[in-house]
């Protein structure tokens, strides 16, 4: 556990937002203090927690964490949920964590346990910002899915869902592109599929027949070949989607 | 405005009207929320409090407006007219507008995030400094951002070009896809993925799959997507 008077300084100490002055005290301090410095420890090897945001921790986190705290004190700000759990996460490291004393051996396992809480979290995070009323905060929720390497059922469902009903082609355009990474699930070309028979923009078209050839689905045939015969559908849709047909039969000959 | 709904109904054709609708918190940026089925949308920041709503409706259908939460909603509930909507907002208003038939979308002036859409019909934005999010499928889109609001944007259409200026400062990973037309841009562009296919003849690339590139070091992604046009990506001040 760190000592008390260092609890807010090694935060600072960490994303390097320290005056020289107040970097060197700190410094001195960890040379005498192990417990310190194994605090340290387990915030440097946790720094994946600096990339739940696109930027690196700088002062300007640090103020603007304060400006979010702030912000909710007054009660008629319109809180953003997931910018809140972001809070709650920083809040309990700076808090919590240290709060109980642990025993050395203890903190390999606890680091182990600390990476996957942080993990729920940020894909907490991302589910969150899947459901924002803003349409660019939704995309930032999209573009945030591409940080982590196997996001959990949770997500990928999340993603889906954003495909089939967002009122955003912006976003359900970026959503395909999202889900391409996780075309070997079976859910997530069941996805594509159904969202490819009640598309109407071209773009969202075109994408999803792109991702139905590259993920090799032969299930996708059927619906490819009703969208090719529908002459309400955009010429050049229907032409992509012939072309799809004939990749996919090639493909599985 | 929490006195419920205003119903406007404007009698006279081919006669502008004007009103004047309030946010139910001023002191905070409030949202306009336009759904039209026809005609076009003209949005003008301005120093004011309240919102003002200039319609000239030929057809003489009425438009509904309503306000909760400081968001307020202008519906044509589906009816419409090729008449314009035009509107005088505060600049830090976020604006929320969709149309389908016979009508552009004009915005200028605005601080606000912008979401636009429309389906046959342009989309212009001119000296907005929030995140915009803009498309349209018969139609180009034209956009003059005054300021690199530091978010993930889009902007796609399926026929018709892209022209789109961003300020010199721009740090931005672009996602740009034009499948059939070329991409020009005014910034120093450095391309991140080999497999798409690109010729590199004085700033002007041709990209058969989606060239990812980044301005300035990189940033929230930036879309940009067109089927059948091209896209000019330009260097503002």
């Amino acid at each position: 556990m760190p000592c008390e008077h260092l609890r807010d300084s090694l935060a600072d100490y960490l994303a390097g937002a320290l005056r020289a002055g107040e970097a060197k005290a700190v410094e001195a301090h960890l040379a005498v203090c192990e417990d310190c410095r194994s605090a340290v420890r387990v915030w440097q090897r946790l720094g994946d927690l600096s990339n739940l945001a696109e930027e690196t921790p700088r002062r300007a986190m640090r103020s603007r964490f304060d400006e979010m705290l702030r912000r909710e004190t007054r009660p008629p700000m319109r809180w953003q949920p997931w910018a809140m759990a972001a809070g709650l996460l920083i809040a309990g490291f700076l808090g919590g964590r240290f709060a109980v004393p642990t025993p050395a051996t203890e903190r390999g396992g606890e680091v182990a346990a600390l990476r996957s809480e942080v993990r729920n979290l940020r894909e907490a995070v991302i589910v969150s910002m899947l459901r924002q009323d803003s349409a660019t905060e939704r995309l930032k929720g999209i573009q945030t899915t591409a940080t982590l390497d196997r996001p959990d059922s949770e997500v990928v469902a999340a993603l889906i869902d954003t495909l089939r009903r967002d009122r955003n082609v912006n976003v359900r355009l970026a959503a395909v592109d999202a889900l391409k990474r996780f075309a070997s699930e079976p859910a997530v070309r069941r996805g594509f599929t159904e969202s490819l028979a009640a598309a109407d923009s071209p773009l969202v078209q075109i994408a999803l027949i792109d991702a139905l050839v590259e993920s090799r689905d032969g299930q996708a045939a059927e619906t490819l070949r009703r969208l090719e015969s529908d002459d309400s559908v955009d010429n050049l849709v229907r032409q992509r989607a012939q072309l799809a047909v004939e990749r996919l039969k090639a493909r599985h000959e | 405005m929490s006195k419920a709904a205003a119903l406007l109904a404007f009698s006279a054709a081919g006669v502008w009207a004007q009103v004047t609708a309030e946010f139910s918190d001023p002191s905070r940026p409030g949202t306009v929320r336009i759904e039209r089925a026809r005609g076009g949308v003209t949005i003008s920041g301005a120093a004011i409090k309240n919102v003002r709503v200039l319609s000239r409706n030929r057809a003489e259908e009425p438009i509904s407006i309503r306000e909760s939460g400081n968001v307020l909603t202008i519906d044509d509930n589906g009816r419409g007219n090729d008449g314009d909507l035009v509107l005088q907002v505060p600049f830090a208003t976020s604006a929320v507008v969709k149309t389908v038939n016979s009508g552009t979308i004009r915005i200028e002036n605005l601080e606000g995030e912008i979401e636009a859409s429309n389906v046959n019909g342009h989309i212009l934005l001119h000296g907005v400094k929030g995140a915009v999010v803009a498309d349209t499928v018969n139609g180009k889109i034209v956009a003059a951002l005054e300021r690199a609001d530091p978010k993930p944007m889009s902007f796609i259409t399926a026929n018709g070009e892209l022209d789109v200026t961003f300020p010199a400062n721009l740090k931005a990973t672009l996602r740009m896809k034009a499948d059939n037309g070329d991409i020009y841009t005014e910034f120093e562009v450095t391309i991140r993925n080999e497999q798409s296919r690109v010729q590199n003849k004085r700033g002007q690339w041709r990209s058969e799959t989606v060239t990812i590139g980044q301005v300035n070091g990189g940033g929230p992604e930036i879309r940009l997507q067109t089927l059948n046009g091209k896209i000019y990506i330009r260097k503002g001040r």
